[in-house]
This record gives structure tokens, C-alpha cells and sequence, in this order.
């Protein structure tokens, strides 16, 4: 079909990624090492369970350096300690000595100190026990630290309760799990090391030092240890390691920091995970290996604690030399630096075209009209100029108001169903005002936060409306405010990160005493489908106060109780004396806050760029490192140096070239999407794709439940929908939460096919009042058609291969452009072309056998061999021709007079006037049947016809005995053709002698000079067709028998002849042309 | 002497030898040399095995009805399936086959984990190929028997001790043994040794003269022992299940015996013969305390699943459950369960902290959301009740707990939920009873140690270790292959245990 050649041509939903290709062959020469280090300096073991992770690193002579941990070879003898495979060093016996390292011809000397190890262990269960659980794996998710526990076994989630864990194994059962009277037959040592049957295998090696440990603290006597000095926090080494090639590994070191200042080489018992799989992998103790080039974040985890650390693998870089690029704000020279340590090589700029769509796109959340679009290619002023006097004049405008009121609306879930109609439209029209006023940021989160009041009369109190309890109110402040999910640890401590389920709660407590009742007057909510079943649906407006009778205190679903206290403190003062909501928000905003502002500075970057420096951009946290964190840290300070100015930061992304680039890659950046080095395609979100198409078709949206021609922008609420469920099938938000995650921007299959055939799209381009239809109708000319459908949908202009392409397609003498009509105008096109073809009856005519013929005024009648009769001699002033012919044909229904021009004519005929004119004032025609020439009688000639006559001079008047007759000036030197219809009188069987007289008294010689007659018995009517000779011999081949160029040739014709089904054809490919320019990757996505 | 510790890529092999032989004689031994010994099963297939397979091929649980525990069940024919190992024929057996991969797919075995290393099924490969010899050390029958009690440098936990009725005898919970002692905890008169190493449960039969103990060594098996007392003899063992057993209590007649398991189920012995009068399997986790009507017709149990549970003792049916079916009632496990000694009320003590007492029999119909048994609730105790039991006079209750690392004693006024008095323990109390002439009560728990509290006063008169204690050194590190008995009581929901079974004592491996 049509349309799917256009589709497949376009390429539908086209990837958006680069894919992460391989890396090339090593060819990065390990063999350059010039010097070894050795971390640590000096290894201290003070007891028997001490150990030391060695990292031993090569640098280089081209300054990289290179893990040769694995590969480094003792040196000389140390009885010390022991060696391991992966170069953990064990105590072994007393003493101070060194170890020496070799490796590629160099070696490092490490002094070791070894005591105490003959002396018995003293394990503590929080220190050391607990560790060896969880790396074993006894407290995993998996295993006995899952919601149930395993085998009516059952620990804390890696193990962030000791006393429970404690518990577990002294106290559960009477002490079952332990033994103090025979240690080794403790049930807990009996298991994992399988010596009774045990599920999970083997996970302590009998006798390892794990082993000896947890042995020893049974022999201790079991005891917890709740006051032991906790993990501070942990170290990861080597920081930010660049790997030269993929296939090499590097070794980690974790270090336990704790709460007394004493640091612990804890590699052993950590875990480290690769936060990039495709580029690395974990192999256990603490080695990393990788796989290819990128970036992979190195996330090191031990006892609830958290780090991590940038790992990049360089790969194959032959031939890479950077090249300075224009640097237009200190974005871009912190982007090339990083880019530099990458040896990446960033994008060129991006087109005019493409900036001024991206422009509106991000600021103003819309496409550009074509009229936008045109205005700024044909600025003529360079163009990093009149890039930046767009940016400044969009920033801040009407449409820049809305779309970025459309964001936190989203993320404030502006929503009826929680807030009512009226509701709903005061907070997003509060959302609005600070918008447009340019509201700093953080007085915009404290207004929200600590506002009170009518919910309605006072909108951002709606906020505490929507979210009803305390950990409601703190999980979504925290994630939007801060970037950080802290409902993962409502249950169990977090997962990936430090905080711990009771600082959920404590944080929580801060909104214990807030204070909802239903303002005087409050209607019920209308939408109570919405609703769980059984739940009231909270007033249409509520009063928010804070009601310091309330304790600060919140109860988790086990009863506890918990107070207010901030998870973390910074320099920032909040003073105690004001209601617990504001000294909340005093906190949270307060610049040394150091989650506040830089979770929004991500956000932003993200918004323009497609992806933050940290992702998710709402889980800000140790173990997710940002992708440039110097830029980042620039950015945050810029942005509180600047008091919060959210529109100032929007104006110094947009001005950097880095949001300038193209998406389009090169050789040195074509696997790389996180470092910033080229723009990254972004799927338009549903409302701007919803507007962009009813925008550029200029059909006015049709959304239910909204006044016609309301754009999805300008809704209020989420429940509006276009019929097919457009908006949420392209990922609308539900605006239930206030996560990021809520909108998709995603592609799905059922994306595919809404864009091929959906109905929003197809009301939009068909809609015969759109700017298409009046395009198509106004502007004949298709190549302009086209150009102006492309700087609507792309903006930009076609090239001139589209062109070439394209514009045969809107030719409606196409055979094949009547599939671009829709199904009812291809029927009617087939009916009016029957009918064409009926009123256009081309008979087959008969040639008659000339016999006698005479001249009243002399001439010569002569005979030519085509049939025709060609005047010679006497040329007076009137004549009157007879011709006597003879027919086969029993009927006779119609005869054709041609004029023929002949060279030997004046002015070439067809008459033998000067000009070579003609009059015929009378034809008749007297038929003697042959069987019976008695009956000889006048034919009765009834219509004439010809293809052309000379004004009131037609081919009729021949016939009807007035004073004119028939003539063709000024249509001279050309064949002409006068077609007679007769009444049928019943000519013989044995066919007939026709006698003509050509009466042409007209004078001044207008006579005719060459003719031929024929005659034909078709079925009248017998009307001259007026049809180019070409298309006549095609009607007078019978339909079945005709070939393709003879029925292209008939429909070029007959649709030249009828303007409306030649308009629709037009409008047709025009929209066909919109199909596929709405589902080309260019307008689906902010390129 | 070579570089062990180094597999590294073969050029630095190469230079192994020239730098190594000398200078790292302190790194861990290479592997062996070409020179192969004959594998041996009990020092590498077995370690193996226990690890990677042990798991879930177990009595306990026997997946695919295939124990693998020893070298006679790995080689026993199953029904209907292939043998699992055929002596030097490598691939006539199942075992090569489920733990290699095929056609690119992943090894059929382990279900859970990773697969085993190559170079663990070539030794299990070489070991078959070599006639799969059975090199385990005969069996040296306990080394820990009456002739040879245990030594103790550390007290034990007390798991449970019991008065005789006539008063004179104390028994206590050891380790691989029960202590008599007299009734005021002075002498040690006797110290009956058995098989299984934790004493769970122990109770005198009501005419004093037989001693019912329960208990096992931990997921491997369950022993109940019943000695005559006069004698000091052993009289019946009955083994039964893969784990210790729990909360023996006599029939009023002596004539059964009941305890709870780990199986989830309750059973009931023939005191004299052994043989199995009672099963029943209603609850859903552990059955950790049993009791007996006044009259005997009926068994009461309690479980980890929260609930109590009346059994009709001459059927074997379920009857009930005593406490509440509410859903979300019940908080937390039961651990003990007591009887009144004249009437059939219940005291019950759990992971709540709340004593509670039940009427035995429901003279109401039951509706959803009642409780209509429950009687009374005592105070709540700190942390959990392990243990519940009545002044022999039925005037006075008393209850244990334990939490995070202390304990208290509380006595009540059963009619009334009054409280006497409380005994704070600085360790957790996991048992407790009354001197039958109801002068004092005796507590033990966490720490080891017996403690006698005044009953009246709850003043403590004396505190004695339950365990004599001395020898330097340690017990229970017995060398390898006291066979145990296979469970001589049928589960009917398990495939019947294969026998003999061997060697399940120690670490693998040999320790240093």
C-alpha cells in the first residue's frame, strides 16, 4: 500500500540510542610499565583474623596506569604472612619484615608488621560476626534474611538488625542454634559449612578465619556488643581508576571507616558490584573485570554502608588526538575535560533547524510553527547569535510559563481525583504564578511545604491534602526534594544506601503534627470510583494547620514509636521554637543542605540534556555516582551563588554548546551517551507530541471533557483523554506520585500502531478543515506543498532528493497516486469514470468506396490512397460537391466528415479559402439501397458534432438548414472532424450507394479542400468525443483489451477533466506525506 | 615447591620456576602432582557432596527420593530410576550426567547455586572410574556414653529440668545428658548419658519412676529416651524425624508418652513398648509443648504457628484450636503449655510475652473473631515466654522469659491474674517448675545455671551450675562415626528414611 511504502521508507520509530559497540583490539602495550606501586604502604596485622588486601599498580610510560595486582610475584622470602591468589595477606607468625613485589621487572618493597598471633580471638558480633553472616550470605534477601526467613531461620536483611540477628541466633528456640558447652557443634557453625544438611551448600570453609571468628565468639559466650563502635562510612581504592583496556581487571580495596576513628581493610567481606554490566563485571573479592569501553560505576556495600567509585575502561584509542571546539560557557569546559579524560571527541553543532525545534521543544515544551521555524532560519546574523537571543526571548514567555507549570504540576499531582476540579485548578494555577514570577526554588519547596490554610483558597496547602500521613508527606518531600528514596527503607534499612528504617520514621515525625479537617461548607469529592473501597472521599477542601498538641512522634505498623529527628544534619540553623513542618523546610531548603539544590540542578540538566549527571535523577545516593561530578558541583554552586534562580540556570544550559550539539555521532563519541559529547534523541513527551501533530496539521484537538481545540498542554488535569487513550498510551503521567519514573518515554508496540492508524493522528490529518486541506487547495504547486509540510512537521525544508521523490506523488494523473484517495472517492472516481467512458463512445468507423464525384464549379475531385478526397483544379467561388460512396453496412447510425489539411492547399486547408478556411452550409445525404433502388430516400442527419467550429459556425448548422454551415478558422492546417448522427431508415441487406452533396454557397472560396468520409451502424448516440486522438484510441479499444500506458493515458485524461477528484488525490498524498513525516524519528523525537 | 598461588597466563609460568622454588616456600602447597592417589571417599567425594548436594538430598527431605548423606545411600537402588553411581562405570550412573551440561544447557544439578567446578566432577568422575571405593572409617560407636560422660569447660544452656512428684529428684538438661540431682540441687546423683547431644524436653512420668527425655542432635535426628529412674538404665530410645524433638509430656496413666517435632507433626509412644499410638500433623511449623488432659483423652499442643491445638488421643484426630482463629489474633509463636493439675485449664506462653490461661473445651460455638477459651491474660512479661507450669496445688502460676539477654520469673494467681512477686535474672529462663511440696521454684536457662527462688518470696536461695564443670578441655570434639539410628518411629509424610545412616558429626574435612 501507499502509505507503507512511505512508512517503511521513513523508518518508524527510529532507534534512539547508539548502541554500545565493542572496543577495538588491545593494542594499548603493556609491556611500557615504568614504575610499580604498592598499596599499602606498610601492612600492620594485629591479630590472627587481620588481613591486607594488596593493590599493586603499574603506571605507564604514557601515564596510565594498569592493575597488576594478580599478576605481581613475591619477590623474597616473608614467613610472616601468607600470599592468597588474590593477594590478601593473613598473618602467619609474630613479627616485622617486608614483602617484596615483582612485576614486569620491577618490583615495590611493603614493611609488615605482624602481632598477636598466637593470642586468642575476641570477636565482636557487631564487628566481625555480622559481616561474615552477611558475606557468606546467611542474611540475604534470598536466604534467611528474606521477609520469612528460610527454614524457620530467619535474620535481618543483611543483617541491619544485630540484636535481632543476635537474638536469632542465641535466644530463638532456647539457644538451639548455638553451642557454648561444644562449640563447633553450634548449629550456626554446623550449617554453613554443610557438615549437617544444609540447603544453601557450603558457605564457611571449616577452619577458615571466618570460621575461627565466629567459633571464638561462641566461645566467648555469644555476646552482643550494641555499644561497639559502628562503620562510619567506607573507602573504596583505588579511586576512579581508569582500566587501558577491556579484558583487564582492576582490584578494589574497602575500607571500613568506623565511628572511633580506627580504619579496617574489610575487601574481604564487602561486596562491590558493577554498576554497568555491559562494561564490567564483578568476580568476587573485590576484582572487577571488564568487558568493554564505558563508564561503569564500582558500588562497594558493607554493613549498611555505602561508596562508590568511577571506573572507566579506556579501550583501543589509536589515532585519537583531541581538537579544541568553542567553548561557550564553563559547561562546555568541564564537559571537554571529562571528555578528554575519555578520549572522546565531542559532536558538531546542531543545525539551525534542528535548534530551533529543540529550543521550543525544552523550553517551551511545543514544536515551532512554520512560521517560527521560517522566521529563524532566514535570520540572516550569526548563528550562535541568534541562538542566544531565542533562548533569552523564549525563556519566560507564555508558552515557557505553561509547559514548565505542566512539570511541577505533574510532580505535584495536580490531579482532581485527589483535589476536586476546582482544586486541582487553583494549584496549578498557584504552580503557575510562581512560575511565571520566577519564584527561586527554594522559596517555592518552603511555600509548599509550610503553607496552611484552606486547600483551595490557599493552593499549595493541597500538598498536605494529597499526601494524608506522615510518611506519605516525608517519602514524597524527600524524593523531590531531595532526590533520595527514602520509602525504601520504610521496612528494613535501605538497600543501597546508608539510611536505616528507623531515620525513616524519625523523619517522618516532622510531619506528625500536621492537621487536616474539612473546611466549612467542603463538598464531598465527586470522584469516588477513585477511591479504595470503604475509604470517605476527603472533603472538597480542607483546612491545614499545625496542631502543636499533637507529640511529634509517629508509630510504625510494630507500634514503635519514633520522634523527630533529620537523618543528617549540615551547617544550615533552623530554629526550634517554629511549628515542626517549617523548621522541616528550613532544613531541607537551607543552602548546606547538600541534597537540596544539587537534586534539582540534575533534574534541570536532565530535562535539557535528555539525562542527568546522576540517574535516576530522584536517587541521589553514594553508590550512584554522577557521570561528571565536578560539573555537577559547578552547577549546584552556581545556582545557589544565584539565589535559587531557576531561569538563570535554564539560560546557562541552553547557552552552552554542549546543548548544541548534535545527536549525530563520530568516530570518537559514537559509544558514548553519558559524558555529554553529543545530544541524546529524547521520544516526545504525549502532550507535546498530541500538540506538536494537532499544531502542525492545524486541526483543532479534540480531547474529551475539554472545550474543543484545547491543547493537551493546557489541561488542568489528568483525566482528560483523547478518544484512543493517545495521551497515556505515549505516557502521560497519572500524576499519582511525585516520581520522575510516572511518565514513559518509553516505545511500545502499541505506539507503532496508534501511529500508523490511531485515531488522534488520523482525525488530525484528515480533518477536512486543517491547514493541509487548505494548503493542498490553494497551492498547486506540489513542491511547495511538500516544502511547507516539512518546515511544519520537521522544520526544516526538504532536500531536493525528497523533492524528486516526493513530488510525482501529488500528480493526479498517476495511476498509482489514486491509492493516496480514501475508499468512498476511489468508488466514485471508478463511477464517474464508467460514466466518462459512456458519454465518450468512440465508434469504429467504416471507410466508404468512393465512386463517382463531381464539382458544380469544375474542379477535381482526386482520390488519394488514404481515401480522402483532395480538391484539384478550378478553386471558384462556390461550389457544391457530390460524392457517390457505397457501404456494406445494413444500418447506417452515423457518418464523420474529416477535413484534412494537404500541403498543396492554401495555408495548408483543410478549405480552399486563402486562409484555408472552410464553409459547409449544407450536408445531405440520399441513401439507394442496392437491392432496391426504388426505395432510395434522404438520410436523416438528427446531431452534428465536430472537434472544433468556428463560433456560431458548428457542425450543426450544416445540417439545419440555416445560413451559416460549418468552419474552422482560426484552426487551420489542422485535420478537423464533423460527426452526423442519423435517424436509421432501414437500409438493405445487400448494403447502399450514399449520395453527399456539400453545398457551400459561403463564397470568397471557402470550400472544403480535402476530405474523407466513413460511416458507422454503432448504437447512436454518435457525438464527437472531444478527446486527444491518443485517448480516443484507447476508449475505441474495448476496456478488458487495453494495456497499462493505454489506461494511464485514459485516467491522466479524464482527471483532467474533473478537478475535484484530482484535488482529493492531492490532499490525499499530501496526507499520506503527513503520515510519514509524524512517524519519522525527526518529529517523534527532540533530536 | 612451586608457585601455587599464581594462575596466571602460561608465559609467567614459564618463569615460575626460576624465581619461585626458592623464595616462596611460605605460600599454600601446589597441587598435586601428575602422580594421581586413588580418590578417596570419605576425605574429598564426601566433603562434596555435603557441600553441593547434602542440601537437599537428605533424609529430612530426600528430593528425587535420593539420600546422599553416606556411601551406602548414595549407592542404594531407587525405585523406578536409574542407579545414581555404578562402580567404575563413570557414565552408567545419574551422577556425572545431572551435574554436567548438555546441548549447551546448564547443568540439570544443583538446583540451587552454581555448578560444580570441572575439576570437582572430574574427581567425582575419577573416583567412579576407580570402583568408587568406600574408604570411610568404620564406626566407633559414642564416644560420649555413661562410661565416658561429657567434660565440660562451659556450662551449657538449660533447656528444661523437672522435679520428681514425690520432690527428692531434680533433673536437668546437659549436654548429651540429663542430671539428677537432689531436690535442693546440692549433689549430682546421677547423670543419664544418651545419644542425642541437645536435651530439649525433660519430665518424670507421674509416678516418679521413669524419666521421659526428649530432644536430638540438631537437623540430623530426634531421640526420645525414657530411663528407669531407680536404676538409672536407658529403656526405650526411639529415634524419630531429622531433628530434635520437643515438649514431652506423660499421659495421667504413664501409659503414653507424647512430644512434639520439627516435622510439624505430634506424636505419641507406648511408654513401655516405643511403639507409635499417636500422629497428627495439623500444625504449620514447629510443635514445641504437649500436655495430656486430666483424664488422658486428650493431647493439647502448641506450636511456633501461634496456635494451641486439642487431639483426641483415641482417635488421633483433631479436635480444635483452643486459642483464637481470628485472623492477625494471635501474636507471635507458643512455646510452652501447662495444665492445671485438677482441671483442664491451660497455661500457655509464647513469643507475646503474655501468659495466658484457656478453658480446654469449647462450651460455646465458635464465631469468628472470639476468643471465647480464653480465660485470662497475665501482665505481659518482658521479651518471650519459653516456659509455664503450676504450683501442684494449682494455686500458683509461674512463667519465664527471655529478653535481649536478661530474664524474669514472675509467679500469678491463676484465679485472680494477681502477681506474687518477679525474680529478674540476668539471663534469659527458658524453664521453669515448682518443688512439688510448693516450697520452692527452680529456674535455668540461657546462662547454664539453676537458680531455686523461694516460692513465696521469690528471694533466691541458692545457685549451682546445672553441669559439673572443670576439665580444661573442651567436649564435643569427638573424631568422626558414632553410627546414628535411623528413626525407628515412621513419618508418614516422608519416604522411609534409608539405614544405616553415618558420619554426620563433624565438619567435613578434618579440622586443625
Amino acid at each position: 500500500m501507499h502509505r507503507w511504502q512511505w512508512l517503511c521508507g521513513l523508518s518508524m520509530l527510529a532507534a534512539a540510542t547508539t548502541a554500545f559497540r565493542g572496543p577495538g583490539p588491545w593494542r594499548g602495550g603493556d609491556d611500557d610499565v615504568v614504575q610499580l606501586e604498592a598499596y599499602p604502604k606498610a601492612i600492620e596485622l594485629a591479630d590472627k583474623s587481620a588481613y591486607a588486601q594488596l593493590l599493586v599498580t603499574g603506571v605507564r610510560r604514557d601515564g596510565m596506569r594498569v592493575d597488576l595486582t594478580r599478576e605481581a610475584r613475591l619477590g623474597g622470602e616473608c614467613a610472616l604472612v601468607t600470599v592468597s591468589e588474590q593477594r590478601l595477606v593473613r598473618p602467619q607468625q609474630d613479627g616485622d619484615g617486608e614483602l617484596v613485589l615483582e612485576a614486569r621487572e620491577l618490583s615495590v618493597r611493603v614493611p609488615v608488621r605482624v602481632a598477636n598471633v598466637k593470642a586468642a580471638l575476641h570477636p565482636s558480633f557487631v564487628q566481625d560476626v555480622v559481616p561474615i553472616l552477611s558475606r557468606a550470605g546467611c542474611n540475604a534477601g534470598t536466604c534467611h534474611g528474606s521477609a520469612k526467613g528460610k527454614n524457620g531461620f530467619k535474620l535481618s536483611l543483611r543483617g541491619y538488625d544485630p540484636a535481632f540477628d543476635h537474638a536469632a541466633l542465641t535466644d530463638d528456640l532456647a539457644g538451639r542454634r548455638f553451642n557454648r558447652a561444644a562449640p563447633d557443634k553450634s548449629l550456626f557453625l554446623q550449617k554453613p559449612t554443610a557438615a549437617v544438611p544444609h540447603e544453601g551448600g557450603q558457605k564457611l570453609a571449616p577452619g577458615s578465619a571466618d570460621y575461627e571468628v565466629v567459633r571464638a565468639w561462641v566461645d566467648d559466650g555469644v555476646a552482643l556488643d550494641q555499644q561497639a563502635a559502628r562503620v562510619d562510612h567506607i573507602e573504596l581504592l583505588p579511586k576512579d581508576p581508569t582500566v587501558p583496556d577491556p579484558g583487564m581487571s582492576q582490584q578494589f580495596v574497602v575500607l571500613a571507616h568506623y565511628q572511633d576513628g580506627r580504619v579496617r581493610d574489610v575487601t574481604a567481606h564487602a561486596f562491590l558490584d558493577s554498576g554497568n554490566i555491559e562494561v564490567a563485571e564483578a568476580q568476587g573479592q573485590g576484582l572487577i573485570h571488564t568487558l568493554r569501553r564505558g563508564d561503569a560505576p564500582v558500588l562497594g556495600r558493607y554493613e549498611g554502608h555505602y561508596a562508590a567509585t568511577r571506573m572507566f575502561v579506556m579501550g583501543d584509542r589509536t589515532g585519537y588526538a583531541w581538537q579544541d571546539v568553542p567553548e561557550y560557557n564553563y559547561i562546555d569546559t568541564l564537559v571537554d575535560q571529562d571528555l578528554r579524560r575519555i578520549r572522546a571527541l565531542p559532536s558538531e553543532l546542531c543545525t539551525d533547524a534542528e535548534f530551533v525545534r529543540r529550543v521550543y521543544l525544552d523550553l517551551c515544551g511545543k514544536a515551532p510553527t512554520r512560521k517560527e521555524t521560517t522566521a529563524f532560519l532566514l535570520d540572516q546574523r550569526d548563528s550562535r547569535q541568534k541562538r542566544d537571543e531565542l533562548i533569552d526571548r523564549l525563556i519566560g514567555n507564555a508558552e515557557f510559563v505553561e509547559h514548565w507549570t505542566n512539570r511541577w504540576a505533574d510532580l505535584l499531582q495536580v490531579n482532581s481525583k485527589f483535589l476536586g476540579k476546582d482544586g486541582a485548578a487553583a494549584l496549578r494555577t498557584w504552580i503557575q504564578t510562581a512560575v511565571a514570577s520566577n519564584l527561586p526554588y527554594d522559596q517555592f519547596a518552603r511555600q509548599l511545604l509550610t503553607a496552611s490554610g484552606s486547600t483551595l483558597h490557599h493552593p499549595p496547602a493541597a500538598f498536605y491534602k494529597i499526601l494524608r500521613e506522615p510518611d506519605a508527606v516525608m517519602e514524597s518531600t524527600t524524593q523531590l526534594f531531595l532526590g533520595t528514596r527514602f520509602n525504601c527503607n520504610k521496612c528494613h534499612d535501605h538497600p543501597f544506601e546508608r539510611w536505616t528504617q528507623r531515620q525513616h520514621w524519625q523523619l517522618a515525625a516532622w510531619f506528625a503534627q500536621v492537621k487536616r479537617v474539612d473546611a466549612p461548607g467542603a463538598k464531598k469529592m465527586p470522584g469516588k470510583d477513585a477511591m479504595k473501597e470503604g475509604e470517605q472521599p476527603p472533603a472538597y477542601d480542607e483546612l491545614i494547620s499545625d496542631d502543636p498538641g499533637q507529640p511529634a512522634e509517629v508509630q510504625d505498623p510494630d507500634g514503635r514509636r519514633y520522634h523527630n529527628v533529620f537523618p543528617f544534619t549540615h551547617g544550615g540553623a533552623s530554629d526550634p521554637q517554629l511549628p515542626l513542618r517549617q523548621q522541616f523546610a528550613e532544613w531541607l531548603v537551607a543552602k548546606e543542605n547538600p541534597y537540596f539544590a544539587t537534586s534539582y540542578v540534575n533534574r534541570l540538566w536532565s530535562y535539557f540534556i535528555g539525562s542527568g549527571l546522576i540517574e535516576p535523577v530522584d536517587d541521589l545516593r553514594a553508590g550512584n555516582p554522577p557521570s561528571n561530578p565536578e560539573l555537577l558541583q559547578q552547577l549546584t554552586a552556581d545556582f545557589l551563588q544565584a539565589g535559587f534562580d531557576v531561569r538563570a540556570l535554564m539560560r546557562l544550559i541552553c547557552h552552552s554548546r554542549v546543548y548544541q550539539q548534535s545527536v549525530r555521532t563520530n568516530r570518537w563519541n559514537q559509544d558514548e551517551d553519558v559524558h555529554n559529547s553529543h545530544a541524546l534523541p529524547r521520544r516526545l513527551p504525549a502532550e507535546t507530541l498530541y500538540d506538536a501533530v494537532h499544531q502542525a496539521t492545524g486541526s483543532r484537538p479534540r480531547l474529551q471533557g475539554a472545550r474543543r481545540g484545547t491543547m493537551a498542554a493546557e489541561l488542568v488535569d489528568a483525566s482528560v483523554e483523547a478518544k484512543d487513550g493517545f495521551l497515556d498510551l505515549f505516557g502521560r503521567p497519572p500524576r499519582e506520585s511525585v516520581c520522575e519514573c510516572e511518565r514513559s518515554s518509553g516505545t511500545s508496540l502499541g505506539q507503532a500502531l496508534n501511529l500508523v492508524n490511531g485515531p488522534t493522528l488520523q482525525d488530525a490529518i484528515e480533518d477536512p478543515d486543517n491547514d493541509i486541506a487548505e494548503l493542498v487547495a490553494h497551492e498547486p504547486d506540489a513542491r511547495k506543498v511538500i516544502g511547507e509540510l516539512y518546515l511544519s512537521f520537521l522544520c526544516r525544508e526538504p532536500t531536493a532528493e525528497e523533492l524528486q521523490q516526493l513530488a510525482p506523488t501529488f500528480d493526479p494523473g498517476a495511476p498509482a497516486n489514486e491509492a493516496a484517495l480514501r475508499p468512498a472517492d476511489k468508488k466514485e472516481l471508478d463511477r464517474r469514470l464508467s460514466l466518462f467512458e459512456e458519454q465518450h463512445v468512440v465508434p469504429a468507423w467504416r471507410a466508404l468506396e468512393i465512386g463517382k464525384r463531381t464539382s458544380a464549379g469544375g474542379a477535381e475531385l482526386q482520390l488519394l490512397p488514404d481515401n480522402s478526397l483532395l480538391l484539384k483544379g478550378p478553386r471558384p467561388d462556390q461550389d457544391s460537391y457530390t460524392v457517390v460512396a457505397y457501404t456494406e453496412l445494413k444500418t447506417i447510425t452515423g457518418i464523420r466528415l474529416e477535413a484534412l489539411p494537404d500541403d498543396s492547399l492554401p495555408g495548408k486547408g483543410p478549405g480552399r479559402a486563402d486562409n484555408g478556411n472552410f464553409v459547409l452550409r449544407h450536408l445531405t445525404v440520399t441513401a439507394v439501397p442496392l437491392a432496391e433502388p426504388a426505395a432510395a430516400h434522404p438520410l436523416a442527419l438528427t446531431a452534428g458534432t465536430a472537434d472544433f467550429a468556428q463560433g456560431e459556425f458548428d457542425a450543426a448548422q450544416a445540417i439545419t438548414g440555416t445560413e451559416k454551415g460549418w468552419a474552422v478558422s482560426p484552426s487551420l492546417g489542422k485535420k478537423h472532424e464533423a460527426w452526423y448522427e442519423c435517424k436509421d431508415d432501414g437500409a438493405s441487406t445487400g448494403g447502399s450507394m450514399l449520395v453527399f452533396t456539400f453545398d457551400q454557397p459561403y463564397g470568397g472560396m471557402h470550400t472544403l479542400g480535402r476530405f474523407r468520409l466513413s460511416v458507422t451502424d454503432q448504437k447512436p448516440p454518435i457525438r464527437y468525443h472531444g478527446l486527444p486522438d491518443a485517448v480516443a484510441a484507447v476508449l475505441a479499444v474495448p476496456r478488458e483489451q487495453r494495456d497499462e500506458p493505454q489506461r494511464a493515458a485514459l485516467f491522466r485524461h479524464f482527471l483532467g477533466t474533473d478537478q475535484e477528484l484530482a484535488g482529493k488525490i492531492r490532499l490525499g498524498a499530501a496526507q499520506d506525506l503527513t503520515w510519514a513525516l509524524v512517524n519519522s524519528s525527526t518529529f517523534l523525537f527532540n533530536r | 615447591m612451586s608457585c601455587g598461588w599464581l594462575p596466571v597466563p602460561l608465559r609467567h609460568v614459564v618463569l615460575a620456576g626460576a624465581c619461585c622454588s626458592a623464595l616462596m616456600a611460605q605460600l599454600p602447597a601446589p597441587t598435586p602432582a601428575p602422580a594421581l592417589k586413588p580418590v578417596s571417599y570419605w576425605q574429598q567425594v564426601r566433603p562434596l557432596l555435603q557441600g553441593r548436594c547434602v542440601g537437599c538430598h537428605q533424609p529430612a527431605k530426600a528430593k528425587g527420593e535420593l539420600v546422599l548423606t553416606d556411601y551406602h545411600s548414595l549407592l542404594a537402588a531407587r525405585q523406578d530410576k536409574d542407579p545414581v553411581v555404578v562402580p567404575g562405570e563413570p557414565d552408567a550412573g545419574q551422577l556425572l550426567a545431572v551435574i554436567t551440561a548438555h546441548d549447551g544447557k546448564p547443568p540439570e544439578m544443583p538446583k540451587l547455586g552454581a555448578p560444580l567446578a570441572l575439576a570437582d566432577v572430574e574427581l567425582l568422575r575419577r573416583w567412579l572410574s576407580e570402583g568408587a571405593v568406600d574408604d570411610s572409617p568404620k564406626a566407633l560407636g559414642p564416644l560420649i556414653t555413661m562410661a565416658n560422660p561429657p567434660v565440660y569447660t562451659k556450662a551449657p544452656v538449660v533447656t528444661s529440668l523437672d522435679y520428681s512428684p514425690d520432690g527428692a529428684l531434680l533433673a536437668v538438661s546437659g549436654y548429651h545428658e540429663v542430671l539428677l540431682r537432689s531436690s535442693d540441687g546440692q549433689q549430682l546423683l546421677a547423670r543419664l548419658v544418651g545419644l542425642a547431644e541437645r536435651i530439649e524436653s525433660v519430665a518424670f512420668s507421674p509416678d516418679g519412676t521413669h524419666l521421659a527425655v526428649a530432644g536430638g542432635s540438631p537437623a540430623r535426628m530426634g531421640e526420645l529416651q525414657i530411663w528407669d529412674v531407680a536404676t538409672r538404665r536407658l529403656e526405650l530410645s526411639v529415634t524419630a524425624t531429622f531433628d530434635s524433638l520437643y515438649g514431652v509430656s506423660w499421659s495421667p496413666d504413664g501409659r503414653r508418652v507424647a512430644f512434639g517435632a520439627a516435622d510439624k507433626a505430634v506424636r505419641a509412644i507406648d511408654s513401655k513398648t516405643g511403639e507409635q499410638v499417636l500422629y497428627q500433623a495439623t500444625h504449620d511449623d514447629l510443635v514445641l509443648d504437649t500436655v495430656f488432659s486430666k483424664d488422658g483423652s486428650h493431647l493439647i499442643t502448641v506450636s511456633r504457628d501461634r496456635t494451641m491445638k486439642l487431639i483426641h488421643v483415641a482417635t488421633q484426630q483433631f479436635i480444635d484450636d483452643i486459642t483464637s482463629i481470628t485472623p492477625g489474633a494471635l501474636k507471635g509463636g507458643l512455646m510452652a503449655v501447662a495444665r492445671h493439675p485438677a482441671r483442664d485449664e491451660l497455661l500457655i506462653g509464647g513469643a507475646d510475652g503474655t501468659p495466658k490461661l484457656y478453658k480446654m473445651f469449647r462450651d460455646k460455638a465458635r464465631k469468628i473473631g472470639d476468643d471465647f477459651n480464653l480465660i485470662r491474660a497475665f501482665a505481659a512479661m518482658p521479651g518471650r515466654v519459653f516456659a509455664v507450669a503450676f504450683s501442684s496445688d494449682g494455686e500458683r502460676i509461674v512463667a519465664g522469659s527471655s529478653s535481649s539477654g536478661s530474664g524474669e520469673v514472675r509467679v500469678y494467681h491463676p484465679c485472680d491474674g494477681k502477681q506474687l512477686w518477679r525474680y529478674e535474672s540476668p539471663c534469659g529462663i527458658y524453664t521453669v517448675a515448682f518443688r512439688p511440696d510448693g516450697e520452692l521454684v527452680a529456674v535455668s536457662g540461657f546462662d547454664g545455671n539453676v537458680v531455686l527462688l523461694d516460692a513465696e518470696t521469690g528471694a533466691r536461695v541458692r545457685q549451682f551450675p546445672a553441669v559439673p564443670l572443670g576439665s580444661a578441655v573442651p567436649i564435643g570434639q569427638d573424631p568422626p562415626a558414632p553410627s546414628l539410628p535411623a528413626p525407628s518411629l515412621p513419618a508418614p509424610s516422608l519416604p522411609a528414611p534409608p539405614a544405616p545412616t553415618t558420619g554426620l558429626q563433624t565438619p567435613a574435612g578434618p579440622r586443625q
